[in-house]
């Protein structure tokens, strides 16, 4: 979005969402490659099961940065001043991720014009994955 | 358990290169398709120095060069109990590719919820750029489950 566009969301509207492919295998593999987190609980089905999982889940970090992409869609990321989030659940292999964001407050300070984004993640079943937030800057 | 003793522990002060193979990786990894992330002259062309990092990629460059089992073993981590219960950035700065980082971790807390059953320990991390300027503090919530 542009900055005039930006300036036009009020407290209370919905950014439009985005989906991600479901989670595959591949991504957790290519994931923890590309993110430098090895933890076998992402990679390694047996040592998944050997620490009492049924099956390998995703890296957190994953959803963060699948959120992340939605924060760098809606605002320039050097605009983006803060972001944050806490995993509430398990994200399973197979799990279509969607983005959600509601605008929740506006504030303005000596400096610039802050808006506060309402974040979350939830999968197919509507089950919420992480929740957070994000401060931008727009002015 | 996480070792309370560690509660003020600073990690050795780690220099990480942010190289350009990696970063296009992480980026063509989560699926992200803005040029920015991927091609250095449309990053140039649009003011960046290089391909510009992913918000969350500092991160990333955190974890670089050792494994978490190397880094936390010490303080009590157990792998398979492992769960990451929270992370928080604050940006003052972009990160690109052929960027040198700084980066300083601290254990900031360490403390049990559910008689036990839950174990926590909060890091935060300091990258900064080789001219001293703070790029990224990142706050990480770990958690165990026993």
């Amino acid at each position: 979005m542009s900055i005039s566009e930006i300036a036009k969301l009020r407290v209370g509207d919905m950014l439009e969402p985005m989906t991600h492919n479901p989670i595959s295998r591949t991504t957790l593999a290519l994931f923890a490659g590309a993110s430098g987190d090895h933890n076998p609980i992402h990679i390694d089905v047996d040592f998944a099961k050997s620490v009492g999982m049924d099956d390998v889940f995703a890296h957190g970090m994953l959803g963060m940065a699948y959120l992340g992409r939605f924060l760098t869609s809606i605002a320039d990321q050097r605009n983006i001043r803060s972001y944050s989030v806490r995993f509430s659940s398990i994200t399973q292999v197979g799990a279509k991720l969607k983005c959600i964001g509601k605008v929740i407050e506006i504030t303005d300070t000596s400096a610039e014009r802050l808006m506060t984004i309402e974040l979350s993640v939830t999968d197919q079943n509507n089950d919420v994955k992480l929740i957070g937030d994000a401060v931008i800057a727009f002015q | 358990m996480f070792n309370p003793e560690f509660i003020g522990y600073s990690f050795p002060t780690k220099t990480v290169n942010v190289e350009e193979g990696k970063l296009k990786f992480f980026s063509q990894t989560i699926g992200e398709t803005d040029p920015i992330y991927l091609d250095k002259d449309t990053a140039k062309d649009q003011g960046y120095r290089s391909i510009l990092a992913p918000p969350t990629y500092s991160f990333s460059l955190t974890l670089e060069g050792e494994s978490l089992r190397d880094k936390y073993e010490p303080i009590g981590l157990e792998l398979g109990k492992l769960l990451h219960g929270a992370q928080s950035f604050e940006f003052f700065g972009e990160i690109c590719a052929g960027d040198t980082v700084i980066i300083d971790s601290k254990i900031v807390d360490i403390f049990q919820k559910k008689s036990g059953a839950l174990d926590f320990c909060i890091e935060e991390m300091v990258v900064k750029n080789v001219e001293g300027e703070t790029l990224a503090v990142l706050t990480q919530t770990f958690i165990m489950r026993h």
